[in-house]
């Protein structure tokens, strides 16, 4: 039988990254996850490898979409590129480097950092971007500094059928704090995979909150993995929404390693058609007074089909841990279908940990007491459907974002 | 004055298992290990039909292609299933007309175990199919529920005298195919109760088994088959001690419930198997099939377990509903102390229209143990309006110890409402010590508290076993305090 790696494996080769020769031979280790493998049960990747790719290319003519409705700075990657022309000037603000990753690979953090929060030894998908990235982000932000705008980053994907390896790396000093929006958009472009790995490292003190937003019409494939570590007194915070996309699936995998560090994971989904979208977190308590809060509700209509595994991980001697986890959903389709798995692996005993979910559609008696009062039925239905997402966005603390995504939750409703 | 929380948890990480000694009976033994003549050894000594030794024989070819499991939350050395004995039976003697005529052996055990059969068999309501090292010695109480129409007997006695029933059931709740343990436990049952009961008749008491495992090195393979007819209800207990030994003891049953139209049947189990001692050591391993049917419109499986004993539990009793509006319950109380493992929930697998389940599983974990529930809910395309509840619920005593919760939902029907939840802490200290402070000393504080917090699944238990069960919860726990 031949590799079904066999389709990507001419793109990964040759690249002069960091560590890439040993991601190369991993990734011809690794086999392809199927249903069996249990973190990929409900989510199948094995039409990915379906079909060879292009290699990605920066240099082509993209129409940006309008700009966020609030001051940001733009950073823009087309088709995993990064465009020095289309972006912001991102030299603006003294101690925060923000750049195009390439250019930074032989200096001293990068050199420290890179590779230590996403292993290649178990994930192929994290092994085939190692062996050939495309481009990414680098996020460096100095001892005290508080990034002033938040960092829009727009990963635009312009034609079909290539393989984009985003990989960013985000350093948070001592106490510093950046607000980074992360925004995946593509029109019609079938058959794209985008393979994107993120690696976190946040300082102590520091605090990162990452916003993703997903929108990708007809979009790609997209995986992705984040690696974090949050150190004593950090706080890291990442929301996704996902709107629109072929097949999703988003890994988060956070490492509390020093006391009163903290999480928070939100995630909304709004699926339709045939998005797959699946939500794969961990949260490794790995020492005590370590708190984090994970949650993530969505709505699936259509043919749709919403994964969500959770795991939080608590470590012997975590005490005083508290960790929180809650994913709800609202199932609209008769095609449509959940499979939720949150899991606790516990092995401390001074520990606060609670999870649930839920699985039902909306709520007949308010429907019945919307239309009693002259509203309409759709018009009901997605009144209760945007309240079933406000507990999720009012964690959101950036006011104006929050209020961009509400008018493009609403107008998805609208569409369901 | 409360004793020492440190000198508590000493004594009873210290203590042993109470009910171990052996019973000296002469025993007929199988050769050592596995193969196809063992299989004909088995068939052969029960005398049994050449269809069931067919079935056998087919179950084990198929056992041979399949791999041993490994993603339970469980560790042991691996098994070696050549050096085992796969049939023990208490040796032939003739038949019984008195308990005067058994083994005094035996009655001494079973008085050792508070479990006399003078006393059972004068316990109303309470007919025992006692069940000593795989082969039914004594079957009590059988004229009363003959006049009922019930069927209850061993399982090697149904196969001869009811082979239409046994035919039509046996394997169609757990087919030979479904796991690894349940097709080695199709090719070498040794034996295993079986019950029928006729429509519409109520049975008038709990049946029970009492499951004892005696011959070193000998692994058991019970088989039980459980049938209720359309209207009928039964209740059944299942209850379990064995005796110490150093040597590690495999226990895969298969208990298989088939529920069909209006009836129901109440599945209770309080399982007490030597747990090992304080190092891990022996203990027995508790690889169990167990699974019901609810076959016909608005049939009712309800399982209670009450698990504190075996060194591993891997064990998931399971509900299938395809009848439409059939329910399906799960109430489980699972402690584990010292270096036991348990990794154990349930199936509720909703496919008839209106079908409803309830998990209610409470974990408790002490000593090194790790204690991990893992339950599937599946709601099937055409489970309109299906309903479930999961609550999870662990505790923690010591902080060497773990729990786990691996649920795992699917739904496909948009008018299901699933609804799981799951917590994890340590006992409170505001509440021994409100405790304390009326003068309740520590140790009897935390048994309180423990009861309490299992009372939800300890109302489900017929009286018989309720006291039997809170006991085993004092004993298995007593004086743990975190």
């Amino acid at each position: 039988m031949t590799d079904p790696k066999a389709t990507v494996l001419p793109l990964l080769e040759g690249s002069t990254w960091p560590d890439a020769a040993e991601a190369l031979a991993q990734v011809h280790a690794l086999p392809v996850p199927t249903s069996k493998t249990e973190a990929w049960k409900y989510t199948r990747v094995g039409k990915l490898f379906n079909q060879p790719y292009a290699a990605p290319k920066g240099d082509v003519n993209v129409a940006l979409p309008a700009r966020l409705p609030f001051e940001s700075t733009r950073v823009v990657f087309v088709n995993g590129h990064f465009r020095a022309d289309l972006s912001d000037d991102l030299k603006r603000q003294k101690g925060v480097v923000i750049d195009s990753l390439q250019h930074h690979l032989a200096h001293g953090p990068v050199k420290v950092h890179y590779g230590t929060l996403a292993p290649t030894s178990e994930r192929l998908f994290t092994a085939m971007n190692t062996a050939a990235p495309t481009d990414g982000l680098i996020l460096l932000v100095t001892k005290g500094v508080k990034v002033e705008r938040p960092i829009h980053v727009l990963h635009v994907t312009t034609s079909a059928r290539q393989l984009v390896q985003p990989r960013d790396l985000f350093m948070l000093h001592e106490d510093a704090e950046a607000e980074v929006i992360i925004e995946h958009t593509a029109l019609d472009t079938p058959e794209v995979f985008v393979n994107s790995v993120r690696e976190c490292v946040v300082g102590e003190g520091a605090s990162l909150t990452v916003h993703k937003l997903q929108h990708e019409d007809n979009g790609p494939a997209s995986i992705s993995f984040e690696g974090v570590c949050v150190t004593a007194k950090g706080h890291f915070s990442i929301s996704t929404t996902t709107l629109d996309g072929a097949l999703i699936r988003n890994e988060v995998k956070v490492s509390l390693a020093g006391p009163e560090a903290h999480a928070e994971l939100n995630g909304v989904y709004l699926l339709n058609g045939t998005t797959h979208c699946d939500n794969h977190t961990y949260i490794g308590h790995d020492v005590p007074d370590c708190t984090s809060d994970e949650l993530y509700k969505g709505i699936v209509a259509g043919k749709g089909t919403s994964v969500f595994n959770g795991k939080v991980y608590v470590k012997q001697d975590a005490q005083r841990t508290r960790a929180y986890q809650s994913n709800a959903n609202i199932l609209l389709g008769d095609d449509a279908k959940v499979y939720t798995k949150p899991e606790l692996e516990i092995y401390a005993d001074d520990v606060k940990c609670s999870h649930g979910c839920t699985i039902g559609r909306l709520d007949e008696k308010g429907l019945f007491y919307l239309r009693s009062r002259g509203v309409s039925e759709a018009e009901a239905r997605r009144m209760l459907s945007h309240a079933f997402m406000t507990d999720v966005l009012e964690r959101i603390t950036n006011e104006d974002w929050r209020k961009h995504l509400a008018s493009l939750i609403d107008a998805k409703l609208e569409a369901l | 004055m409360a004793q020492d929380t440190d000198d508590i948890l000493r004594e009873v990480t210290s203590k042993e298992y109470a009910y171990g000694f052996v019973t000296d009976i002469e025993s007929e033994k199988a050769a050592k290990g596995l193969n196809e003549d063992i299989v004909r050894f088995i068939s052969a000594k029960k005398n049994e039909p050449a269809w069931m030794l067919e079935w056998r024989l087919e179950a084990f070819r198929l056992w041979q292609k399949m791999e041993e499991p490994t993603w339970a939350h469980v560790h042991y050395p691996k098994i070696d299933y050549q050096n085992a004995y796969y049939y023990s039976a208490p040796k032939k003697k003739p038949t019984l007309n008195s308990l005067d005529e058994a083994d005094p052996e035996l009655i001494k055990t079973f008085e050792k175990l508070g479990i006399s059969m003078e006393e059972q068999k004068r316990l109303v309501g309470v007919a025992v199919d006692v069940v000593f090292d795989s082969v039914s010695v004594k079957t009590t109480f059988q004229a009363t529920l003959k006049e009922k129409g019930i069927i209850f007997c061993s399982f090697s006695e149904a196969v001869k005298e009811h082979p239409e029933l046994v035919k039509k059931y046996i394997g169609s709740v757990v087919p030979r195919t479904d796991n690894y343990f349940a097709a080695l436990n199709s090719a070498v049952f040794s034996d295993g109760s079986f019950c029928y009961i006729p429509p519409g008749v109520r049975c008038p008491m709990e049946l029970s088994t009492y499951f004892r495992i005696n011959e070193a090195m000998t692994g058991q393979f019970e088989r039980t088959l459980l049938i209720a007819d359309e209207g009928a209800y039964v209740s059944y207990l299942e209850g379990c001690t064995a005796p110490i030994r150093d040597e590690h003891q495999l226990h895969a049953a298969v208990v298989e419930l088939v529920a069909l139209k209006d009836a129901e049947i109440k599945y209770s189990t309080v399982q007490n198997w030597y747990p090992g001692d304080k190092d891990g050591k022996g203990g027995i391993y508790n690889f169990v099939t167990k699974r019901g049917l609810c076959l016909g419109e608005r049939s009712k499986i309800s399982w209670t377990q009450v698990e504190t004993g075996s060194a591993i539990t891997w064990k998931y009793p399971s509900c299938v509903l395809k009848g439409d509006h059939s329910i399906g319950e799960f109430y489980s109380v699972a402690v584990t102390n010292n270096r036991q493992q348990a990794d154990t929930g349930t199936k509720m697998v909703h496919i008839g229209k209106g079908t409803k389940s309830t998990i209610v599983s409470k974990g408790i974990s002490a000593g090194f143990s790790n204690n991990s529930y893992r339950g599937l809910v599946k709601i099937g395309k055409g489970a309109k309006g299906a309903r479930n509840f999961s609550q999870c619920d662990s505790l923690l005593l010591g902080d060497r110890c773990g729990a786990h919760t691996f649920p795992y939902i699917e739904s496909e029907n948009p008018s299901a409402m699933v609804e799981h939840e799951a917590t994890t802490s340590k006992i409170g200290e505001d509440q021994i010590f409100y405790l304390n402070q009326r003068g309740i000393e520590t140790e009897k504080a935390v048994s309180l508290i423990v009861n309490g917090y299992c009372k939800e699944v300890l109302n489900q238990l017929p009286m018989e076993f309720a006291v039997e069960a809170q006991k085993l919860l004092a004993v298995s726990l007593e004086g743990s305090v975190g």
